[in-house]
């Protein structure tokens, strides 16, 4: 409620307190005047008129009745206020400004007699709209709907017909009435009567209706629906016997009891917006629950708590939470049996917890939860956000492990790769250079001027067999081409050193970044090599198409398949090295159809894409 | 006196190369063995004076040299083993020297290529003296430290003696070396053992041991052997 809405029905309330008390005729003769008795019809009139004890009204009773309709406004604020939606507050200040303005009934006035005596019961309306929608306030359905658009018709149409045939001028026993009926159509007692009785039938048969329909919502509801419209039902209870006690004490009772019996109908209807306030703050208590479950979720994991939260937030003690199994392809309950979603005749409902289209959980709950959809939402949404908050974590936490492991994967290729780097120096330039140096000390001792050239000649080709082979060991730490001729001259070189024929096409719009390059570079290299070394392959081809923003790669061959990314095969590095410039590898090697390894490398690596 | 070599290496290359150039400076090759075991077989045997074996060899390719030095030194203590290899680390010359450095030898693969010393360094094992790489011996004299060290009020004479007795020369050699005659050789050597608090040792191969474990720790004198 915007502080403006309130100061605007204080102020409403303030004007119609003021014209009430305005068109209040003190005169003895208007105070005596039955027909100007607050909240009787045209029958009670007729029969008031009969006592001789009855009371003037007074400034008490005026008290008594500003209280009741300031009670249903305040009443009708303080739901405005702390309910999410404004409808029961409305509707509680609509009645209390109808209640009101009936007051004019007091008034001398013809046209302000004739509003107040229509207006005497239309405070009802509103409440029967309330009652029908509790607690939301909202009209669901459109049967609802065109019920109390009826209930605000018939009611008009009953004041107007009961006062249709009615002159209370002519028909006061003791004392005298100076009211004109602006409604009498012509004056008929046995005719007043009859629409009367019709009306009344009419609204006990209403009345009992929206009993009936409220207990039987009663049985269906759920706790929080039953504790908040128990206190209404007191209300009603009370209103009624004071009702039916006032339609006493005007018939039956006699002496100045009857004219306290018609005071008690103010605390009596008092009670109504006292407790529609009481049942909805007993509807939010309930309700309060759900805030309870969002600090709950706040607490992940999905635990056995979240689980008494929720039970306890819609009061539905066998309020269960199942997990969706992808394995199995249906969902699970904490022990991991499957389970299946009630159907409509079990008296359990259910609701599928989804994410990205896909059902990540689902709630079964008691039917009669599915009447609060608001709460159900709530829930939904809490539910959801836990079971979220569980799986990206359950994912983060494979992500952390598998970079972890990638990561000590690289290690250990690098750690292997220096190891194999330093074996092949040792075992070979080194070796021949160690070699090469004896020689050269024997040409240099030796006598014989043959002896020596051979033994140089020898040195010269031992150290040729050294340079070649520094040469290819420096070409594995990193291709010298390609920094100078780029992918393709790397590729090129490759081919014509390959000892498998290599076809190479390369379709390239622009040069990648040397990381992505590199990268190329090595699993080409790689693949080539697992080619000739396991495949037994006779054919190779290499095919590279980038365009501005991504290089895809195919290596073919077309040998014996079967070949796998295992734990120390080059390939799983070689997909590390992918991952790292954020792109994939992959390898087809179905048995003896050869293999084809595919990358995509991605030229932007953002290290905070694809992180949930 | 000709000296009976037997050659270890699994680098046919080098094994033939070296034999080819100990045979062309007049010493006898006994055998080539391709690894720790089949030189120890070789040198039960035939027998011979000194071999000359590459550390890292099959299986592992680590340490065998080690392993088939110390194997042929319990069973053949008349044979000295002169190891080879492509470093030179403290680690495996105190692993080698642990039991004693008699007849035992420590030396970079290229060191044949200056083959008389290299020959030097074969009769000095053969004979159970001591051969330390001079790159050893130099890191560890030179070997940057923290605060004082005995080691360092020796004069620069004396630094150059001791990293010759390191290596395991003779006074002689030393000497020669130096172009200093052997009594001021021993001269400097007394005033070494002194300054860095060392009881002077009568045999080289003992002098060495005690200079290495002296260099490699803390500038403590070694317990003794």
């Amino acid at each position: 409620m915007t502080p403006k809405q309130l100061v605007l029905v204080l102020a409403v309330t303030a004007g119609m307190v003021a014209v009430v008390v305005a068109c209040i005729d003190w005169s003895p003769v208007a105070l005596q005047d039955p027909a100007r008795t607050l909240g009787l019809n045209a029958q009670g009139v007729l029969r008031w008129g009969e006592h001789p004890e009855r009371l003037p009204f007074s400034v008490f009773e005026l008290t008594l009745f500003l209280g009741v309709g300031l009670s249903f406004i305040l009443a009708g604020i303080a739901a405005w206020r702390s309910q999410p939606t404004r409808n029961p507050g409305l509707l509680l200040v609509l009645a209390g400004w109808l209640w009101l303005a009936s007051g004019i009934r007091r008034s001398s006035d013809p046209v302000a007699f004739t509003i107040g005596i229509t207006l005497t019961l239309m405070y009802q309306p509103p409440l029967l709209q309330l009652a029908l929608s509790f607690p939301s306030g909202v009209l669901r359905t459109r049967a609802e709907k065109g019920a109390v658009t009826f209930f605000f018709v018939s009611w008009l149409v009953a004041a107007a017909a009961g006062w249709a045939f009615f002159d209370p001028r002519q028909h006061i026993a003791v004392g005298e009435s100076t009211s004109r009926n602006l409604l009498l159509l012509w004056d008929s007692p046995p005719l007043m009567h009859a629409t009367g009785n019709a009306i009344r039938i009419f609204q006990i048969s209403v009345g009992a209706a929206i009993v009936a329909f409220l207990f039987a919502r009663w049985l269906a509801g759920t706790k929080a629906y039953r504790s908040s419209i128990l206190p209404l039902w007191l209300a009603v209870i009370i209103k009624t016997a004071a009702t039916i006690w006032v339609s006493l004490a005007v018939i039956e009772v006699s002496g100045r009891l009857s004219s306290e019996a018609l005071l008690w109908q103010y605390p009596a209807t008092a009670i109504v917006p006292l407790a529609v306030l009481f049942g909805l703050w007993r509807y939010r208590f309930a309700r309060g629950a759900l805030g309870e479950l969002m600090v709950e979720i706040g607490a992940a994991p999905v635990s056995d708590r979240l689980i008494g939260a929720l039970r306890r937030s819609v009061h539905d003690p066998t309020l269960a939470l199942l997990r969706w199994s992808g394995d199995k392809g249906q969902f699970v309950d904490d022990s991991g049996t499957p389970r299946n979603l009630p159907d409509s005749s079990s008296g359990r409902a259910s609701m599928v917890l989804e994410r990205h289209g896909t059902p990540v959980g689902a709630l079964v709950f008691d039917e009669a939860l599915q009447d609060q959809p608001q709460l159900l939402a709530a829930v939904r949404s809490a539910t959801s956000l836990a079971l979220e908050n569980q799986q990206m974590e359950q994912q983060l936490r494979e992500q952390l492990i598998e970079v972890r492991r990638s990561r000590e994967r690289i290690v250990t290729a690098g750690d292997s790769r220096r190891r194999q780097l330093e074996r092949d120096l040792h075992d070979g330039a080194q070796q021949r250079l160690v070699a090469v140096s004896m020689e050269l000390v024997r040409a240099r001792r030796t006598a014989d001027p043959q002896e020596s050239r051979k033994l140089l000649e020898q040195a010269s080709d031992d150290l040729a067999v050294a340079l070649d082979e520094l040469r290819e060991l420096a070409r594995g730490v990193y291709p010298p081409s390609l920094r100078e001729r780029g992918l393709e001259g790397s590729l090129t070189a490759l081919a014509e050193r390959s000892p498998l024929p290599l076809e190479l096409k390369v379709t390239m719009l622009h040069r990648p970044p040397p990381p992505v390059e590199l990268a190329a570079y090595f699993i080409c290299a790689e693949a080539v090599t697992n080619a000739v070394k396991y495949a037994r392959a006779s054919h190779a081809r290499i095919g590279i198409d980038g365009n501005g923003t991504e290089l895809r790669l195919e290596i073919a061959d077309n040998g014996i398949g079967g070949a796998q990314t295992g734990p120390d095969g080059g390939l799983l590095g070689l997909a590390d090295r992918a991952a790292a410039l954020g792109g994939t590898l992959s390898v087809e090697s179905p048995k003896g159809r050869g293999t084809a390894v595919r990358a995509v490398l991605p030229f932007q690596t953002d290290p905070e894409s694809d992180v949930p | 006196m000709n000296l009976r070599v037997a050659i270890a290496d699994d680098s046919a290359l080098l094994r033939r190369g070296l034999a080819a150039l100990l045979q062309s400076e007049g010493l006898e090759v006994v055998g080539e063995a391709s690894d720790g075991s089949e030189l120890v077989e070789m040198i039960d045997s035939q027998g011979a004076d000194v071999a000359v074996v590459d550390i890292r060899m099959p299986p592992t390719f680590t340490i065998e040299g080690i392993q088939a030095a110390e194997t042929i030194r319990s069973r053949h203590p008349e044979t000295g083993v002169l190891l080879l290899s492509q470093y030179v680390e403290t680690e495996n010359a105190m692993a080698l020297l642990g039991n004693g450095a008699k007849g035992l030898g420590y030396l970079l693969k290229e060191r044949v290529s200056d083959i008389d010393e290299f020959i030097d360094a074969l009769h000095r094992v053969a004979a159970g003296g001591t051969a330390i790489d001079p790159q050893l011996v130099t890191r560890l004299v030179s070997r940057p430290h923290e605060g004082h060290q005995l080691g360092d009020d020796l004069s620069s004479r004396e630094k150059s003696v001791l990293e010759l007795m390191a290596e395991g020369r003779t006074n002689q050699a030393i000497g020669k070396a130096l172009f200093l005659g052997e009594r001021t050789v021993e001269a400097h050597i007394r005033s070494i053992f002194l300054k860095l608090e060392l009881r002077p040792e009568p045999e080289d191969h003992r002098r060495v041991l005690a200079v290495l474990t002296y260099l490699r720790g803390t500038g403590r004198a070694p317990d003794r052997e």
